[in-house]
């Protein structure tokens, strides 16, 4: 039991001193942040307090006299310089190995005795630091800076805006020709969006069926429920310009003053009645029903639209007074990955055993069982949804690493290195991003040392003597794109050929390869370029390796690069490891899967219609290269008559699969293969059907690029 | 069966300028095909006239008794617009995973 209060504590310190570590990175470039200074504090503080509780007596003492300095800091009597700030990483990194029992007692006495210097060398003249001007009493410097930045607040209080928020309805009905006057509704739903807390709920009833639908006519009007300070005059001028051309009412429904957040929400019924739309009689007739008031009041004749949004307005309050209790207390819990991931796969066996459900129910033709089946297919598929939720992460928990490791190895190689993030929002499954930390700090580790070149070199080229390293990451279909972006030196095209050479990876015909294929050597096994192998990157193990390890994820690299200007790695990775939707085909009377965000299209062709020499089939008035599956997986039996073309993008370029018979789509749950089957090619997993019998997941790039190298083979 | 499905690729920013033009193809799509995918991830920015198109479509489908899915991903604009405007049920990394599900159903 103690352990495992030990090993929470352990996780909670790491949290800590991530945090605090990137506070201190915040502090290098900004020094006099009150709100940085005090987390820093804070951080220290904390796990001061938390090691004395569970018995890291040692940690408790280190993390206290670190602490003392600090809150000199805080108080304005020391100033904050590059050497507090190394001092404080290196008792930061102190207390991490100390939290594992690898303590250096040399670091630690350093970081005291440097500690102890600093105030000594900093107390007599305070002068040095802003805050001079400020008499350095204590405790007072903090609340004057502070002061000193709520200057600006006056300025924003000659906006009438309300002491507390008011909840709004807001009713929007533009008219049918609104888009012939330019304007896109949903631009005007984001101003209002701005104001507040919002949820909008579209009427989409109206729209009529594909025949009978003129698309220049908006028929989608909204009700819209905002929480803001903001007046009623507010949310009007938002309108302003289409008042003309759309019908717009705004009704104040509450104003959220302390006491009332005590009281319960409005009821369902009560908010029904104030609107008119239904008497006390049918609400108290319903209620005795005991029922679900919504679904009786349905049956009963109000209309079902007034219903789900009278339940909106409900939600909205209710959720805007959670989130004012949730500011009070915190209420995430701590999960152990292990059990999030045995969650995933007892997830992806129900999923298999609804679809076998599904099956075997349609099969019998009874109503009520059917029923059942998909009520609970929709529960099934929610708990899927929201299971995979709970395992995304955004990126960003990765990517504030690399602040320091930028930071370390800029200051090691005596180069100048800044850093920009850009989407670290952007989500990712947990095993993907956990798995992407390594390849991400070698391909950093690349730039800096490779790449970026020294502030001497790089002035003489006429660039800033900082270079500048870019991490990005992006949702692109069904991927993220992370890039990682440096603006050094650029591959140089004959090092690494000459290199390649040299190693024996490629011959000595290169005039006629492409700088891309130039730079893809870069990732053959036992490749680097540095001519002198420095301790950071050059040890051999290199490119290879990272491009193995995003492979394996399911993801790709690339490389662009230009002489003189940088180079950028793009890594492309799926969203998530364990459901994915699927095209289910059939290749010899079996099945098989394509991953549907690699389908383009289906076709179908004749026997005959293929131009067997060539490998191609006439498509949208080109030529299309097709790979015959069957052909390819030695399928028995004979080609049907008539076959399809499942036609999919590959790098830009179109390619068909033949197969014997498409069936549709379907949600598909990844099972690994064995041990014995890992190797195989074109295949990347495995699945189970409905009926039970297994189904490959092919493996789209890799079944081209066999087929290639396989061409190529013949043509010699 | 097999050789009644269909996939139209959406790419760009679909505006209300190029809203008739995808409902005679969806339509005629719908007529020809018993599923008709719409794959979704190349779209890049959105105006209302393409929540017109999308609900229009299920309801044609469904008069038809055709399936009409969407499939891919939405980009993060779209994302955006469809979440402002109230189009989307549950949360983004869930429309991430199932466009199909993620947009409200209509109303029945």
């Amino acid at each position: 039991m103690q352990d495992d209060f030990k090993q929470n504590f352990r996780e909670e310190a790491y949290e800590l001193l991530n945090s605090l570590e990137e506070s201190l990175l915040e502090l290098e470039t900004n020094p006099e942040n009150p709100e940085e200074i005090s987390a820093v504090f804070r951080a220290m503080h904390t796990i001061k307090g938390s090691a004395a509780m569970f018995g890291f007596d040692e940690i408790s003492s280190f993390a206290h006299s670190v602490e003392n300095i600090l809150d000199e800091v805080r108080n304005g009597s020391l100033p904050v310089t590059s050497e507090l700030i190394n001092l404080t990483l290196k008792a930061r990194d102190q207390i991490r190995s100390l939290l594992v029992e690898e303590g250096d007692p040399a670091l630690q006495r350093e970081v005291i005795s440097g500690l102890d210097s600093y105030r000594e060398k900093h107390t007599p003249t305070p002068r040095s630091h802003s805050f001079a001007e400020e008499p350095p009493t204590s405790g007072i410097g903090t609340e004057e800076v502070e002061g000193g930045a709520t200057g600006l607040a006056p300025i924003e209080e000659t906006r009438a805006e309300h002491d507390f928020p008011r909840i709004y309805r807001v009713v929007f009905e533009p008219h049918e020709e609104i888009y012939f006057s330019g304007t896109n509704p949903l631009l005007l739903l984001e101003e209002l969006e701005e104001l507040g807390e919002f949820t909008a709920l579209p009427r989409i009833g109206e729209i009529p069926s594909l025949e009978r639908f003129d698309p220049e006519k908006s028929v989608i009007s909204w009700e819209i429920f905002l929480t803001s300070r903001c007046t009623v005059n507010d949310i009007y001028d938002i309108f302003i310009f289409v008042e003309d051309r759309a019908h717009i009412e705004v009704q104040l429904i509450e104003e959220l003053e302390p006491e009332t957040e005590e009281q319960e929400g409005k009821r369902l019924g009560e908010i029904l009645i104030e609107r008119g739309a239904a008497d006390r009689e049918t609400i108290e007739k319903a209620v005795s029903l005991q029922k679900r008031i919504g679904e009786v009041l349905v049956e009963q004749g109000v209309s079902r639209e007034e219903v789900v949004s009278a339940l909106k307005e409900q939600e909205h309050i209710r959720s805007t007074r959670e989130r004012t209790q949730q500011e009070l207390s915190s209420s995430s819990i701590r999960v152990s990955s292990e059990k999030l991931d045995s969650q995933i796969d007892l997830v992806g066996e129900l999923v298999t055993l609804q679809a076998r459900l599904s099956q075997s129910v349609l099969s019998q033709g009874n109503g009520e069982l059917q029923t059942i089946s998909e009520q609970l297919e929709r529960l099934v598929s929610e708990l899927r949804d929201s299971t995979m939720s709970i395992r995304m992460l955004p990126i960003g928990t990765t990517f504030s690493k690399f602040r320091r490791l930028v930071r370390d190895l800029s200051q090691d190689l005596g180069k100048e290195v800044e850093i920009e993030m850009e989407g670290a929002e952007t989500e990712l499954d947990k095993t993907v991003i956990d798995r992407l930390g390594d390849p991400l700090v070698h391909i950093i580790r690349n730039s800096i040392d490779h790449g970026i070149e020294p502030p001497a070199v790089r002035e003489k080229n006429g660039k800033s003597r900082a270079g500048t390293v870019h991490l990005s990451a992006y949702h692109a279909g069904a991927t993220v794109q992370v890039s990682v972006r440096d603006d050094g030196a650029g591959l140089d095209r004959s090092a690494i050929l000459k290199k390649a050479q040299d190693r024996g990876i490629i011959g000595t015909n290169v005039a006629d390869l492409s700088d891309e294929q130039v730079y893809e050597l870069v990732f053959a096994p036992g490749f680097s370029t540095a001519t002198n192998v420095t301790q950071v990157s050059g040890r051999g193990v290199g490119m290879d390796v990272v491009k193995r390890e995003i492979e394996n994820l399911g993801g790709t690299i690339r490389i662009e690069s230009t002489p003189g200007k940088g180079t950028e790695m793009i890594l492309s990775l799926p969203l998530t490891l364990a459901i994915i939707d699927g095209l289910l085909v059939v290749i010899g009377g079996d099945h098989y899967v394509f991953p549907l965000s690699s389908v383009d299209e289906c076709v179908d062709i004749g026997v005959g219609e293929a131009n067997t020499k060539s490998d191609t089939i006439s498509y949208r008035g080109s030529l299309l290269p097709i790979i015959s599956l069957g052909e390819l997986f030695h399928a028995e039996g004979e080609r049907p008559q008539v076959v399809q073309v499942v036609v999919s993008e590959v790098g830009e370029k179109k390619i068909g699969f033949v197969v014997d018979e498409v069936i549709g789509g379907y949600q598909t749950v990844i099972k690994n293969l064995g041990k014995l089957y890992r190797n195989v090619q074109g295949v990347s997993g495995a699945t189970i059907l409905g009926d039970g019998t297994v189904a490959l997941i092919l493996d789209v790039p890799r079944l081209v690029q066999i087929t290639n190298e396989s061409r190529e083979v013949e043509q010699r | 069966m097999a050789e009644s499905m269909y996939v139209v690729s959406l790419e760009g920013e679909i505006r209300v300028q190029r809203a008739e033009e995808i409902r005679a193809e969806l339509q005629d799509a719908l007529t020809t095909h018993e599923q008709v995918f719409l794959n979704v991830s190349h779209v890049s920015d959105i105006d209302l006239s393409f929540v017109h198109l999308l609900y229009a479509a299920r309801r044609f489908a469904k008069k038809k008794n055709r399936t009409f899915r969407l499939t891919g991903t939405f980009q993060e604009t779209v994302v955006r617009r469809l979440q402002t405007g109230g189009f989307l049920a549950g949360n983004i990394s869930a429309a991430a995973r199932d466009v199909d599900e993620a947009l409200l159903p209509l109303p029945e």
